[in-house]
């Protein structure tokens, strides 16, 4: 889609929501308020650009540069559309949070939900957006459902951006939290894999398990075993492997996997990083893992180059140093 | 509420920030004048009923464990001076094995209360503040207590951004549409809409104590959040590691002023200091006496929502991991 399309898509979902303007502050190319690191190691530089969310406004880091892109504060969870134009992103109020569109490398945000009410129970969340490969759709954590089931974890849905037509895509379970951080699979207009938190029979204590949603026949298998938490995946660009978040001995690490026959669970999956991570994402050319670690008593961007069989190649190489990059938002590398 | 994760985390602090440096006392002195100034509320610690259990730990001699009750409630003047306490937990260390065990006492667990017979062990200090609070978890459950300390909210906002904001794993998504909205409002009984994602993330005061007081968002309620106050516990304890925190002590104790109560003496502090570098990496077990294993949920004759003990199950647990 070119960036003309965008523009319109972006002026269309626009309509009908009550557009806040958008006093973000989108400075041009300029020096880094804070780079990688400036010492020992080499810094090392990125094909493309990341965006992350860091004190709660996006931050891009763009080869080995990184610069506040927001000053609106309460931002989280950015996502590229597929040709890097537009950012989407959510922005949280006291009891509400909706789902913005930004154009990169400038232009005027606009909110194209409204959540808000003076009347808390009426406040909706509308968080983590994901985009379908053509651009047309976002899908997203919400708990709009809930006017209609009462149930107040989240749920997936679906977002057209030309319609603006609401769809929802899963239910939740109970006091779990519901769902979080859906995404379309690259090359299908059908895949929508998420996290499902959830309890064993006898166990009431919640787990997140991935799970695929065929969103023709709107069923949903799980890719992980009940009763050890997944969360948090990512597809490669090929949407044929996947990275996750795994909670394994006192550890978030993150795991890459192929992706199985449906029906399967993802037997295959292999350990890239141990530590305390989160959020990892592909880089666009298939070749590289960044997430987010904790290291020093500061969560910070890192890179696990892979080998053509992803295998890794190397050391994860810290991308930034005493950053403090925002670890309960995603992140999201573009071309 | 989880404020006794406060006064574990100053407890923790002065402890392990003492890193066993008794140089380190005259440092703290102003702190623990500020923590006794503030607390107008000391507890006269009652004579050990068994001296072979219970010998003095300000002695630095005998027993092996030393007990600290941590407790927690919403900030004094909301209700009018009436409340009760949201956390209750029994911090146990024992000072050959060098361990520690954090044990939650769920607030509607249906005790006797001394003089005022049967009910929730949460409203035994607001029958009888400090004192009855202690005497009660030391009658039921048998276990002597050292020393207590009580933290407020505010105060508990102001230890955790005193020291950077803690780490912690989210192990769930927490949504609470019923999340008390009483800080810094004027209606005590105003409520939100809580949002917390899963996953590792750093958590700043306000933040940490959403993440230990909601109770809404998930099937545990009261004991879930039990289990999460130990689990910002530990990561305040570890927080603490490094002696840049130290330079945070001073305002560590202006932070705490009227926020928290206690009857640690600086000998007392000397002592856990002793202990500090020895503790540090050390792995902490933890215990919620949550149903099915420890209780069960019930209602009272008079109609209260209560959770029964269980007796023998709970005895046989503090015997083998407080009182062995």
């Amino acid at each position: 889609m070119n960036r003309a399309l965008w523009l319109l898509v972006l002026a269309l979902a626009g309509c009908g929501a009550p557009a806040a303007p958008l006093p973000l502050h989108v400075p041009g190319p300029g020096p880094a308020e804070t780079g990688p690191s400036p010492s020992a190691a080499p810094p090392v530089r990125i094909d493309g650009r990341l965006a992350f969310s860091r004190g709660h406004n996006i931050w891009i880091l763009e080869g080995e540069t990184a610069r506040q892109l927001t000053d609106l504060g309460s931002i989280q969870n950015p996502a590229w559309s597929p040709d890097g134009s537009l950012l989407a992103f959510d922005r949280a109020g006291k009891n509400s949070a909706d789902l913005w569109l930004l154009p990169y490398p400038g232009g005027p945000a606009r909110a194209i939900s409204s959540n808000a009410s003076r009347v808390v129970d009426n406040n909706f969340w509308d968080m983590q957006p994901a985009w379908s490969a053509d651009g047309g759709s976002l899908v997203y954590a919400s708990d709009r459902g809930r006017t209609r089931t009462g149930t107040l974890d989240l749920a997936a849905w679906r977002l057209n951006l030309s319609t603006h037509a609401r769809t929802q895509l899963t239910g939740a379970n109970l006091y779990t939290g519901g769902i979080d951080y859906p995404s379309f699979r690259p090359g299908s207009s059908s895949d929508v894999l998420y996290t499902s938190w959830t309890y064993l029979l006898n166990n009431p204590e919640a787990f997140g398990q991935l799970m695929l949603l065929d969103t023709k026949t709107m069923k949903a298998a799980p890719l992980t075993d009940a009763g050890q938490t997944a969360m948090q995946a990512s597809w490669s660009p090929d949407g044929e492997h996947v990275a996750f978040v795994r909670r394994l001995q006192g550890e978030n690490q993150i795991w890459l996997a192929p992706f199985p026959a449906r029906g399967s669970l993802l037997d295959e999956a292999t350990l890239l990083v141990g530590g305390m991570n989160a959020h990892p994402v592909w880089s666009p050319r298939g070749d590289a893992i960044a997430y987010i670690g904790l290291q020093d008593g500061s969560f910070d961007l890192f890179l696990q180059p892979l080998n053509g069989d992803l295998t890794t190649a190397g050391k994860p190489r810290q991308l930034t140093r005493g950053l403090r990059v925002d670890a309960d938002s995603s992140i999201s590398w573009t071309a | 509420m989880p404020y006794a994760v406060r006064l574990i985390g100053l407890l923790g602090l002065l402890a392990f920030l003492a890193g066993g440096a008794a140089a380190y006392v005259g440092y703290f002195e102003p702190v623990v004048a500020v923590m006794h100034e503030g607390t107008g509320q000391v507890v006269s610690r009652p004579a050990p009923s068994d001296p072979q259990l219970s010998p003095s730990p300000d002695t630095g001699s005998g027993r092996r464990r030393m007990n600290i009750l941590l407790l927690g409630s919403d900030t004094d003047a909301k209700f009018g001076g009436v409340y009760g306490t949201q956390v209750m937990m029994v911090v146990s260390i024992d000072q050959r094995r060098k361990d520690v065990t954090m044990l939650s006492i769920p607030r509607d667990l249906w005790v006797q209360i001394p003089g005022h017979g049967m009910g929730k062990i949460g409203t035994a200090y607001h029958e009888g503040g400090l004192a009855l609070a202690r005497q009660t978890v030391e009658d039921n459950f048998g276990i002597p207590i050292d020393y207590y300390a009580w933290v407020g909210l505010e105060g508990f906002i102001k230890v955790v951004d005193t020291l950077g904001g803690v780490d912690v794993d989210v192990t769930h998504p927490i949504v609470d549409d019923r999340y008390p909205d009483d800080i810094n409002s004027a209606d005590p009984y105003a409520y939100r809409r809580l949002y917390i994602p899963a996953g590792p993330q750093h958590l700043d005061g306000m933040r940490a104590l959403e993440y230990v007081r909601s109770r809404h968002g998930d099937l545990q309620g009261d004991f879930g959040r039990s289990a999460r106050q130990q689990q910002v516990l530990q990561a305040v304890r570890s927080k603490l590691r490094g002696r840049a925190v130290i330079a945070n002590l001073p305002q560590l104790a202006a932070d705490l002023r009227d926020s928290i109560r206690t009857d640690l003496t600086l000998t007392d502090l000397a002592r856990l200091a002793l202990l500090a570098d020895q503790l540090r990496d050390k792995p902490v077990q933890r215990y919620v006496l949550s149903p099915p294993v420890y209780s069960r949920d019930g209602w009272s004759r008079d109609g209260q929502q209560i959770v029964i003990p269980d007796w023998p199950a709970i005895n046989a647990l503090v015997t083998s991991v407080i009182l062995a």
